[in-house]
């Protein structure tokens, strides 16, 4: 049955995190940016809440929410701001794949490190993606292990993290799941960056490795089952992603339509002209529109359904994302683009998060190749 | 004949000033959107050469025939201030803006200044001196795309005007030795009632309260003004009391602002233009250098810098063509608006795309994250991508009597 | 006695420029360039001014490989010379054409307004 109407838990808990948006995160949103970090308090606040643990595995405490309360939830704390929510320190991107694997012997540090209600912050590199060089290259060093050697492209939260989940593809094509642990003894470099465009709390950093020696007991997962649980991963990340983007969007929306309505000129609120009020449906289509690509796909997903346009459907949404957010900036002409004003941030940290998340065409093409059940040919 | 080849002189012009931006305005463009800044010793050591922002850089064809010819002078100031300046954005916008002379402020002196006006204001911009600056103060908090909803306000008193208002947005408007300030002399007279003044740097009661932090053009001055009973003797009032009058039945100080617009825009435009070559250039040598050159990278890739380049050729040639028609003597508010519209747009986009190919290693060391901050300003300065679209529809409109 | 520099012929500019540099070389210490300046117009003719380990040589005609070449007419000439006519003004009016390192046409302005030509105003 066909349905819009979110359960009375989850509608709880989007108000709740409405407010927070509104009452707790948009009104440090500069600060951080400017700091570079999201503050401490703000972090506790939202642990407590338990916002930081929607994807976390009920056996390490968690909630481990379906992706269809998740996306709602997430949509509206990244109301508040898409750059806070990209900093909140945590298991970040890892948690969707710590839901697969929940009792992996590597992981039970981690999750021991967790019960005290704060997760480590963990950065996931997924060097094993795509015909582009990720600057990181492992090479099996004998039988006993690997050797990282490198350095990647920024990576979020690479700055905080403590714990790295990698992903990557050794020279013999096979694919690789590694867990590494500073307390362990792992060691990299998370690089500091002259970052300006966005995103600017979220820890962006590129991490090095000097030949770093990993033992194979530091394997999550090799060949076939890393290549499964990279793939079932992923598209819980990029879902995730996406609906994060749509908070952007709906915040956009929102605030565009409070300045055109008050916002006077030529003698009447400039809502009045159709150029304005055109634009601003035009965006609050998009949104609405996007929002319901991704809770379908957050259904697929929680429904098991084999192939989920989830790459697509983030491609999509960055593709609006994009729109939206720029927008936003137009619509508020000169104040749009200074910093008195919320929409400028939101219009660079939106290009961030699509910089940091996948291009648009390649997100499509790997959908497409799916329908047409062919992968564009590499020629050797 | 219809033409797309530059000629000698022109193509000496965009060498010569690709070559300035190359050589120095690049070097120190990362580092003066870092600092907000253009540093004071670059603006000094550019100044000795002599080079300037002014939109009058640029004279007739002075070419001399050979003998027996007929000496041909074609106009051509337009063609070659969009020219110039698409190298200007293509180095660094918010450094070309910041580079000494009267700037936006030396149009509407000089198409509406008296002689005595013009030799006062004009002559202060030497290669002998310190740097300096004019500007133009036109939009106010409660004003921007609403020209005529203006509120500074200039009282008639003994020997000139006081003007009380607040500008905003003014580039170099802190720097500036002048500015030309937009006012109405009666708010009930609508449009009739705006003079434009020229306020000298510290005239008392004027003052440069704040500086804006922006998106982009980071490196570009952008000052709030306010007025706070500032007396403005009578010789400053552009064009003398006499200019208003003759002019009390035709257009008046509105006119003033709308009418350098047909002459700016392309120029803004062009630095829009620049600002997306830069980007593709930069990107197009990256990925023929080191991405891969097969699969769906390829692929995508291919496809985005193809429509780029003809993003920046169709906005080229549209400006283009609003800087011929002005040459020639042809009205060209339509082809104007035109040009800033889609230039505006597509600089934008050009950058996204750029960006899109980069990938996240676009974040940070890499010049196109700039160009893309710098870039969205150019679809909303100098007349929102809303307002030319409004122009475009109003000349499109208006053989049908249909005012839109 | 110097008069006013459009009283000289080409010719004799270029003995005056020859002797300015010599006498004070220190703005062209350091510089290995072969300028070339082909002068239009009724006091047509091609001059190469050479720098080389701080010392100045006018050449007529063409002796060496120029790095630069600079292309006016006389009276311009003369009065880029003595600061009457801005460089970049020159330039960008069509007076004034470069060809070859346009970086060298830049510098070579800047050192020459480095020498005081009051005297020929």
């Amino acid at each position: 049955m066909v349905s819009f109407q979110p359960t009375e838990d989850e509608q709880a808990f989007v108000d709740l995190a409405r407010d927070f948006a509104k009452e707790r995160i948009r009104p440090l949103a500069r600060e951080c940016e400017q700091e570079g970090r999201v503050h401490p308090e703000l972090v506790k606040k939202i642990e407590e809440v338990g916002f930081a643990s929607l994807e976390l595995p009920e056996s390490w405490g968690g909630l481990e929410m379906p992706l269809i309360s998740q996306v709602q939830i997430l949509e509206a704390l990244s109301s508040g701001d898409l750059g806070v929510v990209q900093g909140l320190p945590g298991a970040g991107d890892a948690a969707s794949l710590f839901r697969f694997i929940p009792d992996h012997p590597l992981l039970a540090s981690y999750k021991e490190a967790g019960q005290k209600g704060t997760w480590p912050t963990v950065a996931f590199l997924h060097a094993a993606e795509g015909e582009i060089p990720q600057g990181v290259t492992i090479t099996s060093a004998d039988e006993t292990g690997y050797v990282l050697n490198g350095t990647s492209q920024p990576v979020r939260l690479a700055a905080f993290a403590d714990y790295l989940l990698v992903s990557a593809v050794d020279s013999q094509g096979e694919t690789l799941l590694l867990w590494l642990d500073r307390q362990k003894g792992n060691r990299w470099q998370a690089e500091a960056g002259d970052y300006r465009l966005g995103l600017l709390a979220s820890g962006c950093a590129r991490i090095r490795f000097d030949e770093e020696k990993i033992s194979s007991d530091q394997v999550l997962a090799k060949g076939d089952e890393a290549k499964d649980l990279l793939a079932k991963a992923l598209r819980r990340i990029q879902v995730l992603e996406a609906s994060k983007e749509i908070g952007l969007m709906d915040a956009a929306v929102s605030y565009v339509t409070e300045y055109t309505a008050q916002r006077k000129a030529f003698g009447q609120e400039i809502a009045k002209f159709q150029g304005v009020s055109f634009t601003l449906a035009g965006m609050a289509i998009e949104t609405q529109a996007m929002r319901h690509l991704v809770l379908r796909a957050a259904a697929d997903i929680d429904g098991d359904k084999g192939e989920v346009a989830a790459s697509s459907t983030l491609g999509r949404v960055h593709r609006a994302l994009r729109f939206v957010s720029d927008s936003g900036v137009q619509l508020l002409g000169g104040h749009g683009y200074v910093q008195e004003f919320p929409v400028e941030k939101w219009m660079r940290d939106a290009e961030a998060q699509t910089l940091l998340y996948g291009r648009e065409g390649e997100l499509l093409i790997q959908r497409g190749e799916q329908l047409l059940d062919r992968k564009v040919p590499i020629e050797v | 004949m219809i033409s797309f080849q530059l000629s000698d002189h022109q193509q000496q012009v965009k060498e010569i000033v690709h070559w300035f931006a190359e050589n120095e305005m690049r070097p120190i463009s990362m580092e003066a959107d870092r600092l907000g800044k253009v540093p004071d010793e670059w603006l000094e050591r550019i100044n000795q050469l002599g080079i300037q922002l002014s939109t009058s850089s640029f004279g007739g064809d002075k070419q001399k025939s050979g003998s027996g010819e007929k000496k041909k002078t074609e106009r051509q100031g337009n063609r070659l201030a969009v020219i110039a300046s698409e190298e200007l954005g293509w180095g660094d916008p918010a450094i070309a803006l910041t580079l000494p002379g009267p700037g936006l402020g030396g149009p509407p002196v000089q198409s509406s200044g008296t002689p005595e006006q013009k030799e006062r204001f004009l002559s202060i911009f030497s290669r002998d001196e310190p740097p300096r600056w004019g500007a133009y103060a036109l939009t106010e908090p409660d004003a921007g795309s609403d020209v005529s909803g203006i509120r500074t306000t200039a009282k008639k008193v003994e020997g000139g005007y006081v003007l009380n208002g607040q500008k905003i947005f003014i580039t170099n408007g802190g720097r500036a030795s002048w500015v030309v300030v937009f006012a109405t002399i009666d708010r009930s007279l609508g449009r009739a009632g705006h003079r434009a003044f020229v306020v000298e740097k510290g005239t008392p009661g004027f003052s440069c309260t704040r500086l804006a932090h922006k998106m982009g053009i980071r490196a570009s001055e952008t000052a709030e003004l306010l007025f706070e009973d500032c007396f403005v003797p009578d010789e400053n009032l552009l064009g003398g009391e006499e200019y208003y009058q003759a002019k009390a039945s035709g257009p008046s100080g509105f006119r003033v602002a709308m009418k350098t617009f047909d002459n700016t825009r392309p120029i803004v435009a062009s630095m829009a233009i620049g600002i997306a070559r830069a980007a593709y250039e930069y990107t197009l040598d990256l990925v023929r250098r080191e991405y891969p050159k097969q699969g769906s990278f390829y692929h995508r890739a291919s496809e985005l810098l193809a429509d780029a380049e003809l993003d920046i050729e169709a906005a080229r040639l549209l400006t283009w063509e609003a800087a011929w028609k002005a040459d020639i003597g042809q009205p060209n508010a339509k082809e104007a608006a035109m040009c800033k519209a889609y230039a505006g747009k597509i600089a934008l986009d050009v950058c996204a795309k750029c960006l899109e190919l980069l990938g996240p290693i676009g974040l940070e060391q890499h010049i196109v994250e700039k160009l893309y901050r710098d870039a969205k300003i150019f679809d909303i300065f100098e007349g929102t991508n809303q307002i030319q679209h409004l122009v475009t529809a109003r000349q499109l409109y208006e053989p049908h009597g249909v005012r839109v | 006695m110097a008069k006013n520099i459009q009283e000289y012929t080409v010719d004799e500019a270029w003995e005056e420029i020859e002797k300015n540099l010599q006498a004070d070389p220190k703005p062209i210490e350091g510089l290995n360039v072969v300028y070339q300046y082909d002068i239009t117009g009724e006091e047509e003719g091609t001059y190469q001014l050479h720098l080389s380990d701080g010392k100045a040589k006018v050449e007529k005609g063409t002796p060496a490989e120029p790095d630069c070449t600079l292309q006016m007419g006389a009276s311009d000439f003369k009065d880029l010379l003595v600061g009457n006519l801005n460089g970049t003004a020159a330039f960008m009016s069509g007076k004034l054409k470069v060809k070859g390192d346009i970086g060298l046409a830049i510098k070579l302005e800047s050192l020459l307004r480095k020498y005081d030509t009051s005297q020929y105003k």
